[in-house]
């Protein structure tokens, strides 16, 4: 049973990467991007990537990918152009 | 009808030292405040010498204390890569525009947006009348 689990999540990060965070042009939805300017959410999602990979080494990498996508992708919307 | 608290693996396996509890921490934090790290150190991690430095660290923390902080520390290190601030003007390398330095003016828009370029392409506006 936790291995259709696992397979479940996986496909379902898989669904959320290809076309959502690899995609820059895509527009997060404005929530995500409200919430990121708190510091306390970004520290939420790595703890998150934590249990994922405990849990799962596949889950873990592809949880890494996608929140490595979304900071890298709010770190760059967010800053001033002259830093760019 | 007692139930036992189990911590997650990762905490009862990997963070049984208080150094790499500390370092998992530094990592954490380096990761969430990614984009209020200093520009210098940035453009180090953007260097030859700081991208070796960076992998070598990631491959070390890998062998010395397993994939999950190796997974943190490389992305801590790709967050700091990608926000290094690069300053390649678009006309470098050559060709037929030649470069000036700027003399501590600015147009206006750059004023605005609060640009401060290094190199200009044209330091001349040429201008015409209108005609019918």
């Amino acid at each position: 049973m936790d291995g259709v689990f696992r397979a479940i999540i996986v496909l379902m990060i898989i669904a959320f990467i290809v076309p959502y965070s690899s995609v820059f042009e895509e527009e997060y939805h404005s929530k995500l991007a409200h919430l990121y300017t708190y510091p306390w959410w970004r520290i939420l999602i790595v703890l998150l990537l934590l249990a994922g990979a405990s849990w799962c080494p596949r889950v873990g990498i592809l949880l890494a990918l996608v929140v490595f996508f979304y900071l890298s992708d709010m770190n760059l919307l967010i800053s001033p152009l002259p830093n760019l | 009808m007692s139930q036992t608290l189990t911590l997650p693996s990762f905490l009862t396996e990997q963070l049984d030292s208080p150094y790499r509890l500390m370092f998992g921490v530094i990592l954490i934090l380096t990761i969430v405040y990614a984009p209020i790290i200093s520009g210098e150190i940035r453009s180090f991690a953007d260097s030859v010498l700081g991208r070796v430095f960076g992998i070598g660290m990631v491959y070390a923390v890998v062998q010395s204390m397993g994939w999950v902080y190796g997974l943190l520390t490389a992305m801590a290190f790709l967050l700091l890569l990608n926000g290094a601030h690069r300053t390649i003007e678009g006309f470098d390398g050559g060709g037929t525009v030649s470069e000036k330095k700027t003399v501590n003016k600015q147009w206006f828009v750059e004023s605005i947006l609060g640009e401060k370029p290094k190199k200009i392409a044209v330091d001349q506006i040429m201008t015409s009348t209108t005609k019918d």
